[in-house]
């Protein structure tokens, strides 16, 4: 890997951090953390990731929001985003495709996979 | 042989014969037998004249004596003569003629004689005309003979006039007398339906196309606060909650011409909304035009009402089970995730690996503890939870649960006071289920209290109740979602604080608590701490454990 690609995770649930985190560092990306929407929004300000996964359900401000936000802001449109969630509801999906979310990954899911998704998406960017 | 003709004595018989009697038949047949006796006649006939039309005049027979007369010969030629209808000159110039006399030469002689005012007399006599002399004097006679004529008529006129108004009579009191009839059996219909209306559940009521009230029964003061009579007449708006419900009944009515259950919403006395179903139909009319709407409304707010609770129990089932679906996700994400990852990497530092199977280890007990409560919520919201109610001293049982607690709480540094006199605490209650419920609270305070913290808990004994009351030194629940405490899967966030737990703990409190018929207090101040006081009324347990 020419260039080191930065993560950011958007998810409260402190034992998911830990998993994703040590997933992709064994994978050699640059992996950081949030805990809510609002959170993630001031991180992509201060520094914008190559790829955002995000959490649904978090205090502050949800995974939807946080999307919303992002699409509003020109810089931050195009960066691809996941949505890592455990909702299943049909509902859930649609609102996330409105958003023009790139991909849903349902909990629980094998840690491959995800890292595919990632490399896919990067890898086509390149 | 003619016998001679004594003018005096024949005008004396005849004068005497006429008008006897005012029956038309029965006079001529006297005054003509005299005529044709005393004037040596054999036949003779009444003719009247009548107007047809305008201006046309004809003859009509009224009295012909004897009935041979018909087959006689003059007589036919007579009436042939007098058949065609005459106007009033051809009339005025025939009866100038009056009185014609003809025939002889081998047949009968006849005499034209004219009854003024009333037609003409015709006498048949076969042994020569009768003179003029006699014919001259006999001419008051026969001016008599029209008047009694006249008389007759009119009395037959009279008579069928009086016949017409007795009829008229007869048939005005058999119609009165049906009128009646069927007026007793309106006003007996009408009360027994004035009866029906005034006592039916059943709104029936009237509006014309405008909304105005025409009719309604005296039932709508079970609905809203108005009475019939002050609503006669005044736009139906004043009882329908939404105004546009006129419009919008008249609009499905001008489609269908009738419908059933009709939604409708009306103002109760209290503002409260009546729900009623509306059957209504179109009143038209003789010419078919819409008039009126007629409907009856029927109070079903009961059944909206177990409708709204059906379907809102449906929402929370299936809201209940997509979290659960969401909830069970979360901690198996992590198993899944860690295992996998640990198969995955055969390098993995051992370290590394360990942290990672305890990470498994503890979502697996999350996971475990999750459906345990998922489990029992279900159990006891299904009623398939049976409570062993009986009467027990809450004290020891309080204790217990405590001390098993308190190894929690001295690992995170809080101290935990409390002083329970010698005296019993007698409580309704199923001791498993109450165990349930004193572990999840203790669990509660202990979680969300800051290590070093404290927690009091004290048993109150009022005239009235038995009070538990636990007290913590924790984070607190922020006023916004001091309502939302007892909703399932909620959980206390705050920044910076990593909470465990499946949010279904007071959930199961209270449901257990609501079927001891307990309450449950909770004041709290976010950052200060939160007591919660869950109150048995004594009175309740002298109730149930007698």
């Amino acid at each position: 890997m020419s260039k080191k690609y930065t993560i950011l995770l958007v998810e409260d649930e402190e034992s998911m951090v830990t998993l994703i985190k040590y997933n992709l560092e064994q994978e050699g990306y640059i992996f950081s953390s949030v805990k809510n929407g609002k959170l993630a929004l001031e991180f992509c300000n201060r520094q914008r990731p190559d790829l955002i996964i995000s959490d649904i359900s978090m205090p502050e401000m949800d995974g939807y929001e946080l999307r919303e936000n992002l699409i509003s802001n020109e810089n931050f449109r195009d960066i691809p985003f996941i949505f890592l969630t455990a909702k299943t509801q049909t509902d859930d999906k649609f609102r996330g495709m409105g958003l023009g979310v790139n991909h849903f990954l349902i909990k629980p899911f094998e840690p491959e996979l995800l890292l595919l998704t990632i490399s896919n998406f990067l890898g086509n960017k390149e | 042989m003619a016998k001679p003709i004594d003018l005096i004595q024949l005008y004396y018989e005849i004068a005497m014969s006429i008008g006897l009697t005012l029956d038309m038949n029965k006079m001529l047949k006297v005054a003509l037998t005299s005529y044709l006796k005393n004037l040596n006649c054999t036949a003779s006939a009444i003719l009247h004249l009548q107007e047809r039309s305008t201006n046309r005049f004809v003859f009509r027979k009224v009295y012909i004596t004897p009935r041979s007369i018909q087959e006689n010969g003059v007589y036919l030629r007579i009436i042939d003569l007098l058949s065609p209808s005459f106007n009033e000159n051809q009339l005025n110039t025939f009866k100038k003629k009056l009185p014609l006399i003809g025939g002889g030469e081998g047949s009968d002689f006849y005499h034209l004689l004219d009854l003024p005012g009333f037609g003409m007399l015709i006498l048949i006599r076969p042994n020569g005309e009768l003179n003029t002399q006699i014919i001259k004097s006999i001419s008051p006679l026969n001016a008599k003979l029209a008047v009694a004529c006249n008389a007759c008529l009119q009395n037959r006129e009279l008579k069928k006039a009086h016949k017409i108004a007795i009829d008229i009579n007869r048939e005005l009191r058999q119609k009165t007398l049906e009128l009646e009839k069927s007026q007793n059996a309106l006003s007996e219909s009408e009360t027994k339906y004035r009866t029906i209306f005034e006592n039916v559940q059943d709104v029936f009521y009237q509006t014309d196309l405008q909304g105005n009230i025409l009719e309604v029964s005296p039932s709508i003061s079970r609905y809203t606060d108005n009475h019939r009579g002050n609503l006669l007449g005044k736009p139906v708006t004043t009882i329908y909650n939404d105004p546009m419900d006129h419009p919008r009944l008249l609009q499905a009515l001008k489609e269908k011409k009738e419908i059933e259950d009709f939604d409708l919403r009306l103002k109760d006395r209290l503002g409260k909304e009546v729900f009623t179903s509306v059957n209504a139909h179109l009143v038209f009319d003789s010419y078919g035009n819409p008039v009126a709407i007629e409907g009856s409304m029927r109070d079903v707010t009961v059944r909206k009402h177990a409708e709204e609770t059906l379907r809102e129990s449906d929402r929370m089932k299936s809201d209940f089970v997509s979290s659960v679906s969401h909830e069970l996700r979360t901690p198996l994400a992590s198993i899944l995730g860690f295992s996998s990852t640990i198969l995955r990497d055969k390098k993995m530092n051992e370290a590394i690996k360990e942290e990672f199977i305890n990470i498994i280890y503890q979502e697996s007990q999350r996971l475990s503890k999750l459906i345990e409560d998922i489990l029992n919520i279900s159990r006891i919201e299904s009623g398939r939870f049976t409570y062993r109610m009986r009467k027990v001293d809450s004290q020891p049982i309080i204790s217990e649960i405590l001390e098993v607690h308190k190894i929690q709480a001295e690992e995170k540094g809080i101290e935990v006071f409390h002083k329970f006199s010698d005296e019993r605490y007698e409580i309704f209650a199923d001791p498993d289920a109450l165990k349930q419920v004193l572990s999840n609270l203790f669990g509660n305070a202990i979680k969300f209290t800051p290590n070093d913290g404290q927690i009091r808990v004290r048993l109150i004994k009022t005239d009235t109740d038995i009070i538990l009351e636990i007290s913590d030194t924790g984070i607190g629940i922020p006023d916004k979602e001091k309502d939302k405490v007892f909703d399932k899967f909620y959980r206390v966030y705050r920044p910076g604080l990593e909470i465990k737990g499946t949010g279904l703990g007071l959930s199961i409190v209270k449901e257990i608590l609501d079927a001891h018929k307990a309450k449950i207090e909770i004041d709290s101040e976010e950052n200060k701490g939160t007591t919660v006081r869950v109150i048995f009324s004594i009175q309740n347990m002298e109730e149930n454990s007698e």
